[in-house]
């Protein structure tokens, strides 16, 4: 079979070159392309397993779950040893909410990959916790409802794990239900005082619902207990940031970058806090260092994404946004602002699918729901247009 | 030099005051834009006022709102005179001395000055912040509103260069502080009402520490330490007095922290509508529903808040037709990092926002500014955007990448309603600390001019020098049964629309006509005016480069 797939592959040398193309270009991030030169390969060469199995991971990584698990499946029928594809499998099913088939599917591959370090951990989640890594994985698929009923379901069992009621603040928080979200972040802390990554974890939650004063005092107390905790010093960066104090937000930013510079998000609220400040000069080298850097950090794109469009390039920013998108679909702020680019160009039923998934990803975002009323507004869609206004309006 | 000379037309009379080649007997098609250049060209004739906004340690945040300037004849003699509102003592609230006086200056012409405050009787009293002229009591004399700090003052124009406090008999003396007010007969009875933008609760006793107190830096306090205020509307009765309709109108329903007001009727029915700007909270809209109701619906226009959907800081605004699509846009300017919004009315589907289509976005990004205009300042058939440039704070470079003082900007209009910045000469870049501006052809060359108060500098008088522009018509309209100043008349030459209003910019007012420039055509085949009163008047062949006095037809 091998062999026979090997001749097949140099009969197609054409379909070979897609394969490399793609292949690099979802090494550097640049999913959408590596899809697309995917696709060529394996309408070319539609029995390799390589290609099918690297076009179902492409589309995974970009949400496209549903389309990714019969690639992914198909692959594993041409070559039932892949590993490596079993395991892209597992993850797939996982975040498509299918727990049950992802398990069997990541037993079979530490049984045969003893030395698979993530394909492990993930099992162990299921143990262990009885579903933690496969909330997480929903949680990174949008999927907030399917994660919070797993962890709710682990927290009824009587879960005394810290990180259970951490990401459940998070799904909730997602969900809008703020009272929920601040009542399971309580329980973290109470399992967990004193930890400064779970007080950065409320801080970062506070702020997003708006709630800066609290926000304030939880990072103070963060940055008490560990002065040099790089994600309290970004929070209390993102503070001064809101106050308008983007000098002294600038000095924290530099400093969390100093601190941990394997954080890309650092990078990202530095190179932020230069735009802001218009350095768009020193904001431009500190975004292009950092994509090279972190080239599937997709705020870095998003942030780079704004640079241009502060510049006046709107050409540059729009597939910087769709390239942070292919990287992470779950970015409100990208499907934000190509939501308004789309609007802008009088485009509005094409801005809607943009601005809800905003919405999606991001419902205690007002601004949000202001450009829905207005893309329903351009549509004349009274109705829809009078609910998303009532909706800004409710919101902080 | 004025001539007078009847003119046929199809309804009515015009006078003719001759100013540059009244050629009646040349017929062009009017064709404005694309001949003309971008190039606007200013120089400063300067002007004998100094701000005083009275400036503390403690910063009281009265003392950066300051400096409300008006553009409007009060002589009657064809030369527009300019009167700037003063500060006072902070936060005593008391003119201690000449150089708090609110000042008239009466033009001479040739862009000279002189000062007649005494004589007219306009020093004033307590901390005053804007002006709004026009003839409310339709007697061919241009009045007075002054706002400020605890109350606001109704001048009377007697005519021989006097004015009379009439404020007590009138009943708008407020008591609030208003920054921003205009005229504008909301009823459409031909008796000119009152609109007073409201801004802070503010008192010197709960003056909030605001700043780095761990720097010791204070700063002048952002609007969200102080409450915000319902704005007032005053419906003229006619007999010198007016009645306070603020709540049975609905205008007294919407609090919010108003800074500038200006009118136009946006959906073409004939009732001018208010826009309001609030200082970071969403603007207001107030959409005339007729019978002395009015409806708020910036949100459902979606001119509340720029598109980003942040709170800006809505400083002085324009309201008007800066497309020549007919339908009247809205621009106004705010702080550095907020751009100057402009929405485009799309009519039917409301206002969109257009800052980033139009360039205006990329190009006042970095700017903050007061008090915006649109006006063809070099005659093109496009108008363009002046907006007087400083910050609020006058610290603010211990906190942001912004600047305190900074250069006005200038910004050419074209065709498809693009700007493009107009670079001026070094002498008009002076990083200062702008605040109100009027408009209006202060030599009547047919060139617009700015005048534009500074705090704690003689103020700037913007001479427009730009060379090779267009034709020009300015229509000075007097109301018979609308009001004496044609205020809401619409005016349409080709594609064109402008309308008379006098509110234009931040807390100041432009009593100057309503301005066209016309390209290279050298007639107007066709004027149409429709006036507050229902009329509609059309004057054809009309001649260019001039300014024509056009009195409203009793049908």
């Amino acid at each position: 079979m091998t062999a026979l797939l090997a001749l097949c592959l140099m009969a197609e040398p054409a379909a070979r070159q897609h394969l490399e193309r793609g292949f690099a270009l979802a090494q550097k991030g640049d999913l959408k392309g590596a899809e697309a030169e995917l696709r060529m390969a394996v309408k070319l060469a539609p029995d390799d397993p390589q290609a099918v199995s690297i076009l179902g991971i492409a589309l995974s990584q970009q949400g496209k779950l549903a389309e990714a698990t019969p690639l992914l499946e198909r692959a594993l029928e041409l070559a039932p040893g892949d590993s490596i594809t079993r395991f892209n499998l597992a993850v797939n099913q996982l975040r498509a909410g299918n727990a049950a088939a992802a398990r069997p599917n990541l037993e079979r591959v530490v049984r045969e990959q003893p030395d698979n370090k993530q394909a492990a951990a993930l099992l162990a989640s299921f143990r262990i916790e009885g579903g933690y890594g496969a909330a997480l994985e929903l949680y990174r698929a949008g999927r907030f409802g399917d994660s919070r009923r797993l962890l709710e379901k682990m927290a009824e069992q009587g879960s005394r794990d810290p990180n259970v009621f951490r990401l459940l603040a998070w799904c909730q928080h997602r969900e809008g239900r703020a009272a929920e979200s601040r009542a399971a972040m309580a329980r973290a802390l109470e399992l967990a005082p004193g930890d400064p990554a779970l007080l950065a974890n409320a801080a970062q939650i506070l702020l997003e619902e708006r709630q800066v004063t609290e926000a304030r005092a939880v990072v103070a107390k963060a940055l008490e207990l560990a002065p040099g905790h790089e994600p309290a010093v970004k929070l209390q960066g993102t503070l001064y940031l809101g106050d308008g104090d983007l000098k002294r937000a600038l000095v924290e930013f530099e400093r969390a970058a100093k601190l941990d510079p394997e954080d890309p998000e650092a990078v990202e609220r530095l190179g932020t806090v230069q735009r802001l400040l218009f350095e768009y000069a020193a904001a431009r080298m500190t975004l292009e260092r950092g994509v090279a850097r972190f080239p599937k950090f997709a705020r870095l794109y998003q942030a780079a994404a704004k640079l241009a469009l502060d510049e006046g390039v709107e050409g540059r920013a729009t597939p910087l946004f769709e390239r942070a998108l292919a990287l992470d679909a779950t970015l409100a702020d990208s499907h934000f602002e190509l939501g308004k680019l789309l609007l802008d160009q009088g485009r509005a039923a094409d801005a809607l699918a943009h601005l809800e998934a905003a919405a999606k990803f991001d419902g205690s975002n007002r601004q949000t729901h202001l450009a829905l009323a207005n893309a329903y507004r351009a549509l004349g869609r009274r109705e829809d247009q009078a609910r998303e206004l009532e909706r800004y309006r409710r919101l902080p | 030099m004025r001539h007078s000379f009847g003119l046929s037309t199809r309804s009515g009379n015009i006078t003719c005051r001759v100013r540059f080649g009244c050629a009646l007997n040349v017929l062009f098609l009017l064709h404005a834009g694309a001949a003309w250049g971008q190039t606007i060209r200013f120089r400063d004739a300067g002007i004998g006022f100094v701000l005083e906004n009275g400036a503390t340690p403690e910063k009281h945040v009265i003392e950066t709102m300051v400096g409300g300037v008006a553009a409007f004849d009060f002589d009657g003699d064809g030369l527009t005179d300019i009167f700037f509102a003063n500060g006072a003592t902070s936060p005593g609230l008391l003119k201690t001395g000449e150089k708090f006086s609110n000042r008239l200056f009466r033009n001479l012409g040739g862009f000279r000055f002189k000062d007649v405050t005494a004589e007219a009787g306009l020093a004033g009293e307590g901390y005053c912040h804007g002006v709004a002229a026009a003839d409310f009591d339709n007697d061919g004399r241009v009045d007075l509103f002054v706002t400020g700090v605890r109350g606001n003052r109704l001048y009377r124009n007697l005519g021989g260069g006097r004015f009379e406090d009439v404020t007590a008999k009138a009943g708008v003396g407020g008591g609030l502080w208003s920054i921003g007010a205009g005229w504008f007969d909301f009823d459409n009875d031909g008796l000119l009402d009152l609109f007073v933008a409201n801004y802070l609760e503010w008192s010197p006793d709960a003056a909030p520490y605001c700043g780095d107190p761990a720097r010791g830096i204070r700063s002048y306090c952002h609007p969200r330490n102080y409450r915000g205020l319902a704005n007032a509307l005053y419906r003229n009765r006619g007999d010198g007095t007016f009645e306070d309709v603020s709540a049975k109108s609905g205008i007294a329903a919407h609090v919010g922290k108003a800074m500038s007001v200006s009118f136009a009727d946006y959906d073409g029915d004939g009732r001018m509508d208010v826009f309001v700007t609030n200082d970071k909270m969403p603007n207001s809209l107030f959409h005339n529903l007729g019978g002395g109701k009015f409806e708020e619906v910036a949100f459902e226009l979606g001119v509340a808040l720029p598109d980003h959907g942040r709170d800006v800081s809505g400083m002085g605004s324009d309201f008007r037709d800066y497309d020549n699509d007919g339908r009247p846009d809205i621009v106004f300017a705010a702080l550095a990092g907020e751009t100057f919004p402009l929405f485009r009315n799309a009519g039917a589907t409301g206002f969109r926002g257009w800052g980033r289509r139009s360039g205006l976005d990329v190009m006042s990004l970095r700017r903050s500014g007061w008090s915006p205009a649109l006006a063809d300042l070099n005659n093109d058939g496009w108008k363009d955007l002046f907006v007087s440039g400083a910050h609020v704070s006058d610290n603010v470079e211990m906190f942001e990448a912004a600047h305190y003082k900074a250069a006005n900007f200038v910004a050419a209009g074209s065709a498809g309603g693009v700007f493009h910045e107009v670079p001026m000469e070094p002498e008009l870049q002076r990083a200062r600390a702008h605040r109100g501006a009027a408009f209006a052809d202060f030599n009547n060359d047919g060139r617009v001019d700015a005048v534009v108060s500074v705090i704690g500098e003689r103020a700037e008088l913007w001479e427009n020098v730009t060379a090779g522009g267009g034709s020009w018509l300015t229509l000075k309209l007097h109301g018979t049964r609308s009001n004496r100043d044609g205020i809401g008349a619409e005016v349409r030459i080709g594609s064109q629309v402008n309308h008379m209003t006098t509110s234009v910019g931040y807390a100041s007012s432009s009593h100057a006509g309503v301005h066209f420039g016309l390209g290279s055509a050298r007639v107007a085949e066709r004027v149409e005016i429709r006036w507050p009163s229902g009329v509609r008047q059309v004057l054809t062949n009309v001649a260019a480069n001039r300014a024509v006095d056009v009195t409203e037809p009793a049908k």
